[in-house]
């Protein structure tokens, strides 16, 4: 029997119905959510340097940090944008959400430029990364961009830490002031 | 391996190759082995491995993302429904035996999740369970392919189409299953599938010739 010409004109057009792309943010959340029990198990290190950082931060508290290195860097979004441009994508979304996390937590009253001197030990190895990255042969680059990714990750995870610390407090505050009163 | 595939029939063979087209896996791999593809990776994301996670994410979240589109036709919900299904993915991928493609079984569970939203959203297959299946009503008849028709055109009337129509539809067409497994997905009768889809299939021609009378296209 012939074949119905709409079910062929689909067929023939199949791959072309996938045109939409999901937005970068849906891999961040993903990411983010998943992040909750591997930090529990493997992540010790890394939990303590964070839960240290956010003790100094009550402790000092009030210190308005600035913290102007982790602006966005086109350089670096095109020298990744090169090798596929999801990961030039990607890189410039986790520079731009880094960067309006790092203003949020410098308009806080509970800064601390403690935080900074950690976001600034993975700026150094990032910029060790990118340097690998430019001189690394072609074909070679995946576990470095790999690398550098997981870095971006790692600086938006302080972030959205100390975010959350921060809120708490200043939600605490609001409460301690009410009672006051 | 040729001889395995000239033993598929039409059907299989419309499966796989919609299949292959909807996951983006380079084809010849996916004929001689395709529960293996991807392997490697799946075994990396097993372990927990987050580059690995993300490259697999990277390699089928659009081909997801268009599903749940096409399933809940709401952008924030196919992104809200595309974030749990990989995290689901990621969770659930230690129970994953590599007795189909990864792709396979990732859509498998989009689906399910897409599925489940409409249900919760109390959208969804009145039509199906009206109990009037009296025939399966087989096309008999060829229709001619209308002038001028588009991708888009054909897209937007899809998107028109009522849930349970919608739902038949695309995945008998686009994703490539059968009614059997249709039935199988949606809890419903191989029957009822075929005269959904072949209702489906009516409807959607005729908000096609519809959308020709109002804007010629």
């Amino acid at each position: 029997m012939k074949r119905d010409p709409l079910e062929a004109f689909i067929a023939k057009n199949r791959a072309d119905f996938d045109d939409a792309i999901p937005p970068l943010k849906v891999w961040a959340d993903i990411d983010r959510q998943l992040e909750k029990p591997i930090r529990t198990k493997r992540r010790v290190w890394h939990a303590l340097r964070v839960a240290a950082t956010v003790a100094l931060l009550l402790t000092i508290g009030g210190v308005m940090g600035s913290y102007f290195a982790l602006g966005t860097n086109n350089d670096a979004v095109a020298l990744l944008d090169d090798i596929s441009p999801e990961y030039g994508e990607l890189a410039a979304f986790y520079q731009n959400e880094i960067a309006r996390q790092v203003q949020l937590v410098n308009t806080s009253n509970h800064s601390d430029p403690t935080i900074f001197q950690d976001l600034d030990q993975v700026d150094e190895t990032m910029r060790e990364l990118y340097e690998a990255l430019m001189e690394a042969h072609k074909g070679t680059e995946q576990e470095i961009v790999e690398n550098l990714i997981r870095s971006y990750q790692t600086k938006l995870t302080i972030l959205q830490r100390v975010l959350e610390r921060i809120n708490e407090v200043e939600f605490k505050n609001n409460i301690t002031n009410e009672v006051t009163l | 391996m040729k001889p395995e595939i000239r033993e598929l029939s039409t059907d299989a063979k419309r499966k796989e190759k919609i299949k292959n087209k909807a996951t983006s896996q380079p084809r010849n791999r996916k004929v001689l082995d395709y529960a293996n593809t991807h392997r490697k990776i799946v075994e990396q994301c097993q372990a927990g491995n987050r580059q690995a996670q993300f490259e697999l994410y990277r390699q089928y979240s659009k081909a997801m993302y268009n599903v749940c589109l096409r399933m809940v036709r709401d952008e924030l919900e196919a992104e809200d429904l595309l974030q749990n299904s990989f995290v689901d993915v990621f969770t659930k991928l230690h129970t994953f035996r590599f007795q189909s493609s990864v792709g396979a079984w990732i859509k498998r569970i989009v689906i399910n999740n897409c599925i489940n939203f409409l249900k919760r959203k109390k959208m969804y297959f009145e039509e199906l369970e009206d109990g009037i299946i009296s025939s399966i009503e087989p096309d008999t008849v060829v229709h001619d392919l209308p002038s001028g028709l588009s991708l888009e055109v054909v897209r937007r009337a899809l998107f028109k189409l009522p849930d349970g129509y919608r739902v038949v539809f695309s995945l008998y067409m686009l994703e490539g299953y059968d009614h059997k497994e249709i039935a199988g997905i949606l809890s419903i009768s191989e029957a009822t599938s075929k005269s959904q889809y072949s209702r489906a299939k009516r409807k959607l021609r005729a908000i096609i010739e519809s959308q020709k009378q109002v804007s010629n296209y």
